[in-house]
C-alpha cells in the first residue's frame, strides 16, 4: 500500500529525515517510536503533504501513485488521513459543516456522488455512537474551546467519517487520560479491517497495550534504526532508547 | 491647493438657493466657512491614509434627473418591505411605499414646511469639516423621516441609493426616532456597472429620543468607481438603542464617518462593520462613540477582508467624558489581508476622562491562517474551498448580527 524508499526531507535547510525505508501493507498496523526530535512528526507531515517540508531525496509510493506529486487534498482523496498532533481550532466553521465539506470533496475526487444532508447525518450519528462522541460537539466551531482530549477524539471521529485507506496517528495518545486513550484505541480497533492500514506515531508504549501493532520501528536521527514485532515496544518501555542507539552505532 | 479645491466645490454652485429662513442662514454660514477650507489632503490627520488627489481630476457633472428604471435594482428578498428610492440623489416619489404612521417628506418640502429648523446642522457641524460645509452650503436633496412617538414600524424601510453615470451630487437626510418608537432602516447603495466615476456626499443626522430603538444597515455595493463620503451623525437619549451595521463590498473610494453622541444614560450602541473588498477599492471607516452621560454601553466590531490591491482604513474613537461614569465601551477591529498588495491602516483610540469605567479596544491584522488551511486540505478540502470556508467563517461573526433574516440571506449571497 505504502512504500517509502530512502526518504530525505528538510525544513529551513535543516535535514530531518535522512533515509527512511518503510513498507506498509493493507491490514497492517505499524508503530513508530523514538525520542523527541528524531523526526517522527516530520515523517507524518511529509506524508500528509505539508509544504514547509522539502523532500530532497527518495520516493513515496501510495497505491501505485507517486505521493510526492500530489497536493494535500489529493492525498486525502487517495485515502491518506493524518490525525494531527495539535488539531487546529477553526472558529466559525462547525464540525458538521467541515466534515460534510471534507467528505463530499473526497467523494468528488473519487468520482462518487455527494451525500445529501439526510445521508450525511445518518452516517454522523452512526460514527458518533461508535466513538462515544457527544453530538452537541458537532454543532460547535471545529475544535474551538475543546479540551485536549476532545480534540484528539474529534480527530479519530473524523477518521471514522472519512474512512481512509491509511491513517497516520501523530501522537494522538499524548495528553490523553486513560479513559480517553481507551476510547481512541477502541475506535481504531473497530475501524481496522483487511483493506486499511494504520501508522501510529508515539512516544509511549502505553497506547500499544490497547492497539496491537504488527510492527514496531524505532526512529532515531531521521532513520529507522530498528524494527521488530510488538515485543520491541515493551523492551523500549523497559530499557529506554540508549541500547538501540548503541546497537545502531555498533 | 486652494485653486483645485475651489474648482471642486464649484461643481455645486448652480445649486445656490435664494430661499430665506433657518436653512438658508445655515447654507450661508457653511458657504462662508467653505471659502476658508481646503479639500482634505493626506497632511490632515483624519485623512492621512485616504488620498483625494484624484477627486479634482475627475470630470464630474452635476447630477441631472435620469430615465433609469430603478426597478432593475430592486432586491427580490426585500420586496415585501417599505421603500424609499433615490437615483443620483433625486427622490423617486412614485416609488415611495411607507406605512401611514410615519411622516416622510423630500428635503425641499421639509424645508418649505420648516421641519428642518433647529434640526438640520445641529449635530453635523460645518466648522473645520470640508465635506460637512460643502454638503450644508448646497443641500437641497434628501429626505426627512419622522417616526412618531411609540409607533412600531412592522417591517424594515429600505432606502435605495442608486448611482448611474459620471455625476456628482449631495444628499442630506434627517431621521427623527421619537420616544419609544421601534424601526429598522436598510440603506442599499447600488450603481450600474459602467466605468464612470461619480461623487456622492451624503450626511444623515439621526435623532433618537428616550426609549426609542433604531436598527440601521448600510450595504455598500456600488459596481463602479464611485467616491462616497458618508457621514452619519447620531444623537442618542436616555434608554435608547441604536445599531448600525455597515457592509462594504464594492465601490471606488468610500469614507464612512459614523459618529454617535451618547447624550443619555442607559443607552445601548452597537457598531458593526464588515468590509470585503478587492480591485482597487479603498474603504475608510472613521467611527466615534462619544459617551457624555453615565451608565451607557457601546460595542463596536469591525472586520475587514482585503484582497487584490484594495486598501482599508479603520480609525475608531471612544471618548468617555468626565460625567460618563460606569460606562462600558468595547471596540475590536480585526483584519485579514488576502493579497500581498492589499493594505490596512488601523488606529483604535480610547480617550477616557472618567475614572469608573470598563473599556477595552484592540486591533489585529493577519493573513488567512495557514495552519487552518493545511488542516482543511489534509481532510480533502481543496485550497479554494478551504479559503472560502475560512472567509465565510470570518465574515459570519458580523453577518450573524444582522437581525433581519431576508437581509442576512441577501448579504450572504453577495459574499
Amino acid at each position: 500500500m505504502l512504500s517509502i524508499e530512502n526518504l530525505h526531507a528538510q525544513i529551513d535547510n535543516k535535514a530531518i529525515l535522512k533515509g527512511i525505508n518503510l513498507e506498509i501493507k493493507a491490514g497492517e498496523i505499524h508503530a513508530i517510536m523514538g525520542p523527541n526530535g528524531s523526526g517522527k512528526s516530520t515523517l507524518a507531515s511529509v506524508l500528509a503533504g505539508k509544504e514547509q517540508y522539502e523532500v530532497t531525496e527518495g520516493s513515496i509510493t501510495f497505491l501505485g501513485k507517486n505521493l510526492l506529486e500530489l497536493a494535500p487534498e489529493e492525498r486525502a482523496g487517495e485515502g491518506i488521513f493524518l490525525a494531527f498532533q495539535h488539531p487546529i481550532e477553526i472558529p466559525g466553521v462547525t464540525t458538521t459543516n467541515f466534515l460534510k465539506t471534507a467528505l463530499n470533496e473526497i467523494r468528488k475526487y473519487q468520482g462518487l456522488d455527494p451525500l445529501d444532508a439526510v445521508q450525511f447525518l445518518k452516517l454522523l450519528k452512526e460514527k458518533a455512537k461508535i466513538l462515544q462522541i457527544d453530538e452537541s460537539l458537532m454543532k460547535r466551531s471545529l475544535n474551538e474551546g475543546f479540551s485536549g482530549g476532545e480534540k484528539k477524539r474529534n480527530e479519530i471521529f473524523q477518521m471514522a467519517m472519512l474512512e481512509p485507506r491509511l491513517a497516520i496517528l501523530d501522537e494522538t495518545d499524548s495528553g490523553l487520560d486513560i479513559d480517553a486513550l481507551r476510547i481512541v484505541a477502541e475506535g481504531v480497533n473497530k475501524l481496522k479491517n483487511s483493506q486499511n492500514a494504520f501508522l501510529i506515531i508515539t512516544h509511549f508504549q502505553r497506547i500499544l497495550d490497547y492497539i496491537q501493532p504488527d510492527f514496531v520501528h524505532v526512529l532515531y536521527d531521521g532513520k529507522i534504526i530498528k524494527s521488530g514485532g510488538k515485543e520491541l515496544a515493551l523492551e523500549l518501555e523497559e530499557k529506554g532508547y540508549d541500547w538501540v542507539k548503541a546497537e545502531a552505532v555498533a | 491647493m486652494t485653486e483645485t479645491s475651489k474648482d471642486f466645490k464649484d461643481i455645486f454652485t448652480p445649486l445656490k438657493n435664494s430661499a430665506s429662513g433657518y436653512v438658508q442662514n445655515l447654507r450661508q454660514k457653511a458657504l462662508a466657512q467653505l471659502q476658508n477650507l481646503e479639500l482634505p489632503n493626506t497632511k490632515h490627520e483624519e485623512w492621512k491614509y485616504t488620498p483625494l488627489k484624484n477627486l479634482v481630476k475627475e470630470p464630474f457633472a452635476l447630477a441631472q434627473p435620469t430615465d433609469l428604471n430603478p426597478k432593475d435594482f430592486f432586491v427580490n428578498n426585500l420586496e415585501n418591505f417599505y421603500k424609499i428610492v433615490f437615483v443620483n440623489g433625486f427622490l423617486q416619489e412614485n416609488q415611495t411605499l411607507l406605512p401611514s404612521q410615519v411622516e416622510f417628506l423630500s428635503f425641499q418640502e421639509a424645508e418649505k414646511q420648516g421641519k428642518l429648523d433647529n434640526l438640520l446642522g445641529s449635530i453635523a457641524k460645518t466648522e473645520n469639516d470640508y465635506f460637512n460645509a460643502l454638503n450644508t452650503a448646497f443641500c437641497d436633496k434628501g429626505f426627512y423621516l419622522r417616526i412618531p412617538k411609540n409607533t412600531k414600524i412592522d417591517k424594515p424601510i429600505v432606502v435605495y441609493h442608486i448611482v448611474s453615470g459620471g455625476f456628482a451630487f449631495l444628499q442630506r437626510n434627517i431621521v427623527l426616532a421619537e420616544t419609544g418608537c421601534r424601526a429598522s432602516l436598510i440603506n442599499l447603495y447600488l450603481a450600474d456597472s459602467n466605468v464612470f466615476s461619480s461623487f456622492t456626499s451624503e450626511i444623515s443626522e439621526i435623532f433618537i429620543s428616550e426609549n426609542a430603538h433604531l436598527d440601521c444597515y448600510k450595504i455598500q455595493n456600488e459596481k463602479n468607481q464611485n467616491y462616497r463620503i458618508d457621514t452619519t451623525q447620531v444623537e442618542q437619549k436616555t434608554y435608547s438603542k441604536f445599531a448600525m451595521t455597515t457592509i462594504s463590498l464594492d465601490g471606488g473610494l468610500i469614507r464612512n464617518n459614523l459618529n454617535v453622541l451618547i447624550e443619555g444614560e442607559h443607552c445601548e450602541t452597537y457598531m458593526n462593520g464588515l468590509s470585503y473588498v478587492k480591485n482597487k477599492t479603498h474603504i475608510d471607516h472613521h467611527t466615534l462613540a462619544d459617551h457624555r452621560k453615565p451608565n451607557s454601553y457601546s460595542n463596536e466590531l469591525y472586520k475587514g477582508l482585503f484582497d487584490e490591491n484594495s486598501t482599508g482604513v479603520f480609525n475608531g474613537k471612544i471618548y468617555v467624558r468626565q460625567d460618563a461614569q460606569k460606562t462600558n465601551a468595547y471596540q475590536q477591529n480585526r483584519n485579514v489581508l488576502l493579497s500581498d498588495k492589499a493594505s490596512i491602516y488601523t488606529k483604535p483610540q480610547l480617550e477616557i476622562w472618567a475614572d469608573d469605567v470598563k473599556c477595552s479596544h484592540g486591533a489585529t491584522t493577519g493573513k488567512l491562517d495557514e495552519a487552518a488551511l493545511f488542516y482543511m486540505r489534509a481532510r480533502g478540502i481543496s485550497e479554494a474551498e478551504a479559503r472560502k470556508l475560512l472567509l465565510r467563517a470570518f465574515a459570519g461573526e458580523i453577518l450573524e448580527r444582522i437581525e433581519i433574516e431576508e437581509l442576512k440571506e441577501y448579504v450572504k449571497n453577495l459574499i
